[in-house]
């Protein structure tokens, strides 16, 4: 009896091996256990009663109208994300395409390629306007480099009267 | 302190939104009267641009950083009177709008102006407006850029990148 309080005292502090815990199951579930031992017995009996439990069929309905409430929230979820998602890139696609058109004397036309091209004759245009317009500044340019000898020659005279100035002294 | 922040940030927000849509509307006022022609390109022609080749890398980088454009034009000698309240409205929405002139160019009844604005967040706009005897136009390129990189649209020949696509 000795063998038993010294696994029951293991037992509570939690150091028994699943032998060990068999063999205080078996004793108490075997009927002859001793009268210090009775207050522990109600403890293995109900350990053993969780074991042969059954679920009966309403919780199994519970369980699995749960089951089935999670399953189909993560459905329904997940749908709509993939749904927001391509309605998000048909959107996308869709402003896209709708980001080019024209609008002639109250007439939309999409057409992507006929916009681009008026866009780029718009562009030529004024390009040439601009263009035009530093045309003479270009020649500014070219006539300052043109005469930037002639300056030369100044600077040479003004070096050469310094120099005939210092001789005559 | 935190709520004055917030209340300035909005203000801020309204105005710039406020500034975008006078262009905007301005656009969308005539653009849908029968005697303009109106033409929205998206951010698809600075990508068919690239794709043309013969660009420059700079000039790419550019044309990626522009996210439209938009043309309004007016033609014909009938349309005077029309083509003068555009101009009035013009004036409002550049003088409301804080747009700085970048170029100016007058030649033989041939008038093209160029303003632009640029955001503290580098919200970029630039408005070419060209003006000859019978024809009035406006191109509006918005963009995310900085104000240099605005300058550099403008190439050292006085062509602007964006037309050599």
């Amino acid at each position: 009896m000795d063998k038993m309080n010294e696994l029951i005292e293991k037992y509570f502090r939690a150091e028994t091996s699943l032998t060990e815990e068999n063999e205080l199951k078996h004793y108490f579930l075997a009927g002859k256990v001793l009268p210090e031992h009775e207050p522990y017995r109600a403890l293995f009996e109900a350990f053993d009663e969780e074991l042969h439990e059954t679920v009966d069929s309403s919780s199994k309905k519970k369980i699995q109208f749960q089951h089935y409430t999670k399953r189909f929230w993560i459905q329904t979820i997940s749908i709509s994300g993939i749904a927001a998602t391509l309605l998000l890139a048909f959107w996308f696609m869709w402003s896209q395409q709708n980001n080019d058109f024209a609008i002639m004397r109250g007439k939309r036309i999409n057409n992507q390629e006929y916009a681009q091209q008026y866009a780029r004759a718009k562009f030529e245009k004024v390009n040439e306007a601009l263009a035009k317009s530093i045309e003479p500044m270009e020649s500014i340019k070219k006539v300052r480099e043109g005469i930037k000898p002639v300056q030369k020659i100044n600077e040479t005279r003004e070096l050469m009267k310094e120099i005939k100035n210092k001789l005559q002294y | 302190m935190k709520k004055v922040t917030i209340l300035i940030a909005a203000l801020f927000m309204v105005v710039a939104a406020s500034q975008a849509q006078s262009l905007q509307s301005l656009f969308e006022k005539y653009g849908n009267d029968e005697h303009f022609e109106y033409v929205s390109v998206g951010k698809g022609m600075m990508n068919l641009g690239g794709l043309l080749g013969g660009i420059a890398k700079d000039d790419k980088e550019m044309m990626s950083k522009m996210r439209s454009v938009k043309i309004l034009s007016l033609e014909g000698e009938s349309n005077a009177s029309l083509m003068k309240a555009l101009e009035t409205d013009l004036d409002k929405v550049l003088a409301k709008g804080n747009f700085e002139t970048a170029v100016e160019v007058r030649d033989k009844g041939e008038r093209v102006n160029v303003y632009y604005r640029v955001s503290d967040d580098n919200n970029a706009d630039m408005l070419i407006v060209s003006k000859e005897k019978n024809e009035f136009s406006l191109i509006w390129i918005s963009g995310k850029m900085s104000k240099e990189e605005m300058m550099k649209s403008f190439s050292d020949k006085g062509q602007m990148v964006i037309g050599l696509s």
